[in-house]
């Protein structure tokens, strides 16, 4: 089966583009549109191999998903989350890191990128 | 901050140098007869001492913070007339010393918004070069190269958004848009969405334009040591556009699309935190009951984040948000 993937991002221009890029590797692909969004679909049973994850989204933020996600990780299987966002602050990254986050990606989208630390993140994880 | 403590009761010592130290503050205890207390910017006193008198005349100023055991007037009166710049109680709880600490940071804040922004744009050049910069970022976004010109009038937009870029320390918002008209909308869905798209998705590709424009910029300026916040794009017209705006055409590839940024003079405001909304920037940090910081200076609110607030400190307590936020 293929691994799925959850994209959390405002845009849907985003949103689409990283979709398309996962998709066009075989990926299958689940969209949320805000931190709230991604975690309802999480809580509600959803198991991603993967989560892609902005950082500034209205209702919960990027950083505040992962807090929720670590609050509740006895009750979740193992979750592997790439960041993909315009910031790149030294702090933020080190918070999202600290907060279980495995990789950073600053935005425009580079879809060679996004492959490669997609692909090696859910093979590590497989 | 560098803080030094004076002062002849151990247990005044002690709590003041746990609430200030807890808080990261640089505390040093001085000797109870110490006049002096070098290198500090701020000096908790305990009154009468001779200290006050010596340390407030010091140029550069020292915030001196008088001390006092008990709610009499004669004894505020006399740390203010021994030259103290503010007077609490010995026994006063974490977060008011929290807030007496931070009070000289606060008074250099106003005294900056009384004299306008000390920050010179003009000196800036990731601000200088704002339409290059945009250029090179959106040309990354939609794969076409995207030229830069300097132009002096605003042409017509049919879809626009904008980013708020907060500088809380610098009382200013520096306010960046995106617009373009009909035809080159039609050409950035075609390069986008590979196809003709409502407004509502043209809406949308414009709010990320001025996300990623404003992350670009975010990360520049930082290069530049000039921190600032950015929050959330929200869709304009050619009418939002602030006054003294810099104007830049990009286009190529049959895109045309026009990026302004101008600076908005601020103050903060202070609001109940029952009063914030998602998407202010925290001017101030805010601090729990025992002054732990809850949210840092510059933090963009969210639902989640105003809810914590409130029930951290109450719907009631003033919160500092940063004005055009």
């Amino acid at each position: 089966m293929a691994p799925t993937v959850l994209v959390v991002d405002d845009s849907s221009m985003i949103r689409m583009q990283v979709c398309r890029t996962l998709q066009s590797v075989g990926y299958e692909t689940v969209q949320a549109a805000d931190g709230q969004d991604a975690w309802d679909r999480l809580a509600g049973g959803l198991h991603p191999d993967l989560i892609v994850c902005d950082v500034n989204m209205p209702r919960m933020n990027g950083l505040e998903l992962l807090e929720v996600i670590q609050e509740h990780r006895d009750e979740l299987p193992p979750l592997t989350i790439v960041m993909l966002t315009t910031e790149g602050q030294p702090d933020t990254i080190r918070a999202a890191r600290q907060l279980g986050a495995k990789a950073w990606l600053v935005k425009p989208l580079r879809p060679d990128l996004l492959l490669s630390a997609v692909a090696s993140l859910v093979d590590k994880a497989a | 901050m560098r803080i030094s403590i004076i002062h002849r009761r151990t247990a005044v010592v002690t709590h003041l140098k746990d609430v200030l130290s807890g808080l990261g503050h640089e505390v040093t205890v001085l000797p109870p007869d110490s006049e002096d207390a070098p290198g500090a910017e701020v000096v908790f006193v305990g009154v009468p001492s001779p200290a006050v008198e010596g340390i407030a005349k010091k140029d550069p100023p020292t915030w001196v913070v008088g001390c006092i055991p008990g709610n009499t007037s004669g004894r505020y009166q006399a740390a203010f007339a021994a030259g103290a710049d503010d007077v609490m109680l010995d026994d006063a709880c974490a977060q008011e010393i929290a807030g007496r600490a931070d009070a000289p940071l606060r008074f250099a804040r106003w005294a900056r918004a009384a004299q306008g922004s000390g920050l010179d744009l003009g000196s800036v050049q990731t601000w200088t070069d704002l339409g290059p910069l945009v250029a090179g970022e959106l040309t990354q976004m939609v794969g076409v190269p995207l030229a830069a010109h300097a132009i002096e009038v605003m042409p017509d937009i049919s879809v626009g958004a904008r980013m708020k870029l907060s500088l809380p320390k610098e009382n200013v918002d520096l306010v960046i848009g995106l617009g373009m008209g009909r035809a080159s909308a039609a050409a950035l869905a075609q390069l986008v969405f590979g196809g003709p798209v409502d407004d509502t998705a043209l809406a949308d590709a414009m709010r990320e334009f001025a996300n990623a424009s404003g992350g670009v910029i975010k990360r520049c300026m930082l290069t530049e040591g000039i921190q600032l916040a950015i929050g959330l794009p929200s869709d304009c017209t050619a009418q939002d556009m602030p006054p003294d705006c810099q104007l830049w055409r990009l286009h190529g590839s049959g895109l045309d699309i026009t990026v302004w940024g101008g600076a908005l003079s601020t103050a903060t405001q202070r609001l109940t935190a029952g009063a914030l909304r998602e998407g202010m920037v925290i001017a101030r940090s805010i601090r729990s009951a025992n002054g732990t910081i809850l949210l840092a200076e510059g933090y963009v609110l969210t639902e989640r984040s105003v809810k914590r607030v409130i029930d951290h400190v109450g719907a009631h307590t003033l919160v500092e948000v940063a004005r055009a936020a």
